[in-house]
């Protein structure tokens, strides 16, 4: 891999590998979308933008700054029709409280950083009922939140492996 | 690295607080935030539209696979089928004689819901607590907010959020999702309310009104936005004056939806006593 600083050319390619991870995030946030003809998909909305902005935070905070997990929290909320600005605020959250853990988490086993999900996703699950609660004044049920826990946690792994830590080798160095 | 410059500038806090600051924003001028959220779905449409391309033909593909394997018993179940539609055939050829002779009596123009368009489904985002899909067709193909939607013979939402080139239809399911209806058969209205469950339930039913389960439920046309006389379900279950409608269209398998030109009012009128609808409407 060609160090930073090298020639423009590799400078650029450096820079433009830097923003993979929120490109990745991106990808993840189209698939969760679209139309895939399992019922009930929509309805399950399984958290993979909240997957990436986890990981990324964790692994290379450097690369999933604060302001890169707003940005992305408000693409999930266009997409979804959630109220605007709530997704944002898990994503800001996810970043906030991940970024801090990389010296606990980062090159441990997988299962830790798999199971650390849980929390996370937890908080995640209960900002977004809770908050969509308040604005229509209305106790929705939880259990579509907590489904939706256990689905992310389901294909957290299937996201790491075939999204995540592919993307993590072609980064550049911190 | 890139981010160094552009981000951090903002600390977690702001961005929290500015998160915040939009959740209310988007409370206290709807508007606004739906103008914004309409236009960012407009630049991301042509990209899932493109994706969505492969996915529907692999789909369509694996239907006529299934279809290839239970060809035999599909089969049977289709000469059954067939037979009774038969009958049906009969009673339906009388009727549609006898109903011609009466509309020649009454003077009204048989009108089916003009369909305006077909567009095919981008995206199907919906979210925990939103039931909603979001169609490859706007305000630039001639598309209107609060049209009506439809899959075949039943409707399936409204558009609630129209941009140039995306709209979003919101489901009956949807918790937000309010439509006033009129149970055939007995014509009793009623506002059909979702729940985010895939039945919808009856609100504001007179408390005098008898329903039985397999009732069909169509438009009453009151909000002045859909015609009146689209199907939409058939009362399910009664369960301690719970009532839940079951969606004639698979809500769970959308791939395209019909939008319904709302303009050209269905000739037949609603049936409504105007001082009957306003007891229930008013009533809580």
């Amino acid at each position: 891999m060609a160090m930073g600083g090298a020639t423009p050319l590799s400078r650029l390619d450096q820079t433009a590998r830097g923003f993979l991870p929120v490109i990745t995030v991106i990808l993840l946030g189209i698939i969760a979308v679209l139309p895939i003809g399992i019922p009930q998909w929509g309805a399950l909305a399984p958290p993979l933008m909240l997957i990436g902005v986890f990981y990324w935070s964790l692994v290379r905070p450097d690369l999933m700054p604060p302001t890169a997990a707003f940005a992305l929290g408000l693409l999930q909320d266009f997409l979804s029709g959630a109220p605007i600005g709530s997704g944002a605020l898990i994503m800001v959250v996810t970043q906030w409280t991940m970024r801090g853990q990389q010296r606990f988490l980062a090159n441990r086993p997988f299962l830790l950083l798999w199971g650390s999900f849980i929390p996370v996703a937890f908080v995640a699950a209960m900002l977004e009922w809770g908050v969509y609660a308040l604005l229509n004044l209305h106790a929705v049920p939880i259990m579509g939140a907590l489904v939706r826990l256990m689905l992310g946690f389901a294909l957290f792994p299937v996201v790491a492996w075939l999204v995540l830590i592919p993307t993590h080798s072609k980064l550049p160095p911190e | 690295m890139p981010w160094r410059t552009i981000g951090e500038r903002f600390s977690s806090a702001v961005l929290l607080m500015a998160s915040l600051a939009l959740i209310v924003l988007g409370r206290v001028d709807p508007g606004l935030v739906e103008l914004v959220r309409t236009r960012m779905v407009d630049l991301v449409t042509p990209v899932l539209d493109i994706v969505q391309r492969p996915i529907s033909t692999v789909r369509a593909d694996l239907a006529v696979t299934n279809g290839l394997l239970d060809l035999a018993s599909e089969n049977a179940k289709l000469r059954e089928e067939n037979s009774a539609l038969k009958e049906w055939r009969t009673t339906a050829l009388s009727l549609e004689a006898q109903n011609r002779v009466l509309r020649g009596i009454v003077n009204i123009d048989p009108a089916a819901p003009p369909i305006t368009r077909t567009e095919p489904i981008i995206a199907e985002p919906g979210g925990v607590y939103v039931r909603s899909v979001m169609i490859a067709g706007g305000a630039h193909d001639g598309l209107t907010k609060g049209q009506a939607a439809m899959v075949g013979p039943g409707l399936i939402g409204r558009i609630t959020e129209l941009g140039q080139w995306s709209a979003r239809v919101l489901l009956i399911t949807d918790l937000n999702s309010r439509i006033p209806v009129i149970l055939e058969g007995a014509r009793t209205h009623a506002i059909l309310a979702g729940d985010n469950s895939p039945e919808p339930y009856l609100v504001y039913l007179p408390k005098a009104a008898t329903v039985n389960i397999g009732d069909r439920l169509v438009t009453a046309g009151h909000d002045g936005v859909f015609p009146t006389g689209l199907a939409i379900g058939r009362v399910a279950s009664i369960d301690h004056g719970e009532i839940r409608v079951r969606p004639i269209a698979d809500l769970d398998r959308l791939e395209y939806v019909e939008l319904v030109d709302g303009s050209a009012q269905s000739a037949l009128t609603p049936e409504a006593a105007p001082a009957e609808d306003r007891n229930f409407l008013g009533a809580p």
